[in-house]
């Protein structure tokens, strides 16, 4: 659309018209804080939580707000992960195989629309409080760092979060690959894993990224339910539903804040995979 | 794919170094028995806080003190000089967490509401309780703008009202809303679920967890709360309510002064397997507790490097809260009005459902560590 135009006006026209909602957000922000009274904490006070990101906040029970975003992270990963390397091989699976398809789908499409956090109890009676940090070092897990902060009750409500979209994406992603495809690949004298490796899983692979990147949105947005776990003192969840408890509101949004920005690196990284995984896709049509 | 694959182990292995943060903490002889305790994390409880900041002066009011190996998380109890048990510290929240934890075998030991114990108590869960942490400490509030200072101006207010007050509660086997509906019904204020009053009437308003107190009053969804502290403090604090009374001096007469609050419990194992450790961690509690009371500011001062809420919330909250372990009669009293009211309301189907009062005291504690400390 904007063919013709310096790439530096371009440039600035996306930038500017990109910060006109958060401009307005921050105005309407100012101006509710006012009029609110004290409940809704200002923009200052939450600038100077974002500020101090290495502080251990001094009216919060928690760990610092840097600390918090590296171990929601960590979570993420193990949780996301986990999905990862669950849903890409079953979802090649159902998609390639029939019965396998009428063995999986009635049990998935049961499931995923149960919310992950519905499960939270249950992973609690099964998980209790272990962590990796304990499934790795034991009673010594405290002297390890973070890793005790990593629940494998956690990890599993966000594993079960992520893995839907994977598996779907994955699945319909196989067995929406051409049959010209497979046809040629198997008329060259292609075996199974080759024509698996070098046919089925790239034609795939933009419909597995698109799956990757709705699971990562999904395990961002469980992260704040997730971490409202008994015995966790990290995370960005964490932060948000005990700032709430003891009203200290700015420490919620601060880590509002920066589940947002985490989201978008995340979101920005995935793009630049996916387009890279996917050119030949833009070249096809 | 291979890409992905390649930038997640990358971005994985980045973390992992990260969180590994290096076995740099001394570690304790083997023999050393590892107790696991939780405990709510808010002001009921800072005779453990006080006893976790205070490791000089537990040394010579008892001679026993808690060693920082990872501060709020890990100490070690020490007799003099001698180590006697490593303790685990876990933050679990309120309400039923803590004994829920104890029944999956979890905690050895917990500091936490007393209410909740006896429903775990009753449900079987094996765990005694060996001495009360607090008594008293719950409050109703109501909006700065509310035409009530006392409680009797609270109840007229109430009953001249147009339209049904909201009073909102945390959860529906709170201590607080117990209290509050008895006094309610001593005064003749009708109290009725949510939705469902006339003018005249007070209705009782679940505001889904503590969390939701301050909105609602700041946000006018409820007139008043009934609220254990530091929930009090925190609402007047945030400027979002007034402290009307404490439900300990509400009627009928006498009949709340001294409610048991929050208590410690140990698990059936734990107290056969670590009965020397249990006894002193009794008796560092019970020191505890002594300094809390010799000096309320100081204490105030400890709860807020404990709990981390603001100083002027501490200033606040721990004055009202009555730091005891003593499980005499008065203590007895009020634990038989629980057993009471559990069973009215049918909150007992297990253990306890049939025993009587002194029966079901005898079933749920174990005083011989308060006892022998004392």
């Amino acid at each position: 659309m904007d063919t013709g135009r310096h790439p530096a006006a371009t440039l600035l026209r996306r930038v500017g018209l990109g910060a006109i909602p958060f401009v307005l957000l921050l105005a309407v922000w100012h101006l509710a804080s006012r009029s609110a009274g004290t409940l809704l904490p200002a923009i200052g006070e939450v600038g100077e939580v974002l500020a101090h990101p290495f502080r251990e906040p001094p009216n919060l029970d928690s760990l610092p707000l840097a600390t918090s975003a590296l171990v929601s992270l960590l979570r993420v990963a193990f949780g996301f992960g986990a999905a990862l390397v669950t849903a890409v091989p079953l979802g090649i699976l159902v998609g390639c195989r029939h019965t396998a398809r009428e063995l999986f789908l009635p049990i998935v499409e049961m499931s995923r629309s149960i919310s992950p956090v519905a499960w939270m109890p249950l992973t609690i009676i099964l998980l209790g409080f272990s962590s990796l940090g304990s499934v790795l070092y034991g009673t010594r897990a405290w002297e390890y760092g973070l890793l005790d902060q990593v629940q494998l009750a956690i990890v599993a409500v966000i594993w079960w979060a992520s893995f839907f979209p994977v598996f779907l994406n994955t699945m319909h992603g196989v067995a929406g690959v051409r049959r010209l495809f497979i046809e040629v690949a198997l008329a060259n004298g292609a075996r199974r894993a080759a024509l698996l490796r070098h046919v089925i899983v790239p034609a795939a692979l933009p419909a597995i990224m698109v799956g990757i990147r709705l699971g990562v949105g999904r395990a961002l947005m469980v992260i704040v339910a997730a971490e409202f776990f008994p015995g966790t003192r990290a995370g960005l969840g964490y932060f948000i539903t005990t700032s709430h408890q003891v009203a200290q509101y700015e420490y919620a949004l601060a880590s509002v804040v920066v589940i947002g920005l985490v989201g978008l690196v995340v979101n920005l990284g995935l793009y630049a995979v996916e387009s890279r995984v996917s050119h030949w896709q833009a070249k096809e049509r | 794919m291979p890409i992905l694959v390649r930038c997640w182990i990358i971005v994985l292995a980045a973390m992992l170094v990260t969180a590994c943060g290096g076995a740099d903490q001394e570690s304790v002889p083997a023999a050393v028995p590892l107790l696991t305790l939780g405990h709510v994390g808010h002001d009921h409880q800072i005779a453990l806080g006080v006893a976790a900041l205070e490791p000089e002066k537990m040394r010579q009011q008892c001679g026993i003190h808690l060693q920082e190996l990872k501060p709020r998380e890990v100490y070690r109890m020490m007799e003099g000089e001698r180590p006697i048990a490593e303790l685990h510290v876990k933050k679990v929240g309120g309400g039923s967490k803590m004994p829920e934890a104890m029944s999956r075998g979890e905690l050895d030991v917990g500091l936490g509401g007393i209410a909740a114990i006896l429903f775990f108590i009753d449900k079987g869960t094996d765990m005694k309780l060996l001495c009360p942490l607090n008594v008293d400490g719950d409050m109703l509030l109501v909006q700065p703008e509310f035409p009530a200072a006392t409680w009797e101006e609270f109840v007229a207010a109430a009953k001249v009202s147009p339209k049904p007050l909201r009073i909102g509660y945390k959860e529906p086997v709170a201590v607080a809303k117990l209290i509050f509906e008895r006094a309610c019904a001593a005064e003749g204020l009708r109290c009725v679920a949510a939705g469902q009053g006339k003018a005249g009437e007070v209705e009782l308003v679940n505001l889904q967890g503590e969390a939701n107190v301050v909105p609602s009053l700041a946000s006018g969804a409820v007139e008043g709360a009934v609220v254990n502290e530091p929930g009090g403090s925190i609402a007047v604090y945030k400027k979002a309510a007034r402290i009307v009374c404490q439900l300990s001096e509400l009627p009928p007469e006498g009949m709340w002064k001294s409610h048991p609050c929050c208590g410690i419990c140990a698990t059936g194992t734990a107290i056969a397997n670590h009965r020397a450790v249990l006894q002193r961690l009794v008796k560092l509690i019970r020191a505890a507790t002594e300094v809390i009371n010799a000096d309320k500011e100081r204490a105030a001062e400890l709860a807020h490097q404990w709990t981390k809420q603001p100083l002027e919330v501490e200033r606040s909250s721990v004055p009202n809260i009555v730091y005891t372990v003593d499980a005499g009669d008065a203590y007895r009293l009020g634990m038989e009005r629980w057993f009471e009211m559990m069973r009215e309301r049918d909150t007992f189907q297990g253990v306890l459902k049939e025993l009587s009062n002194a029966d079901a005291f005898a079933r749920v504690h174990d005083l011989s560590f308060l006892r022998s400390v004392e």
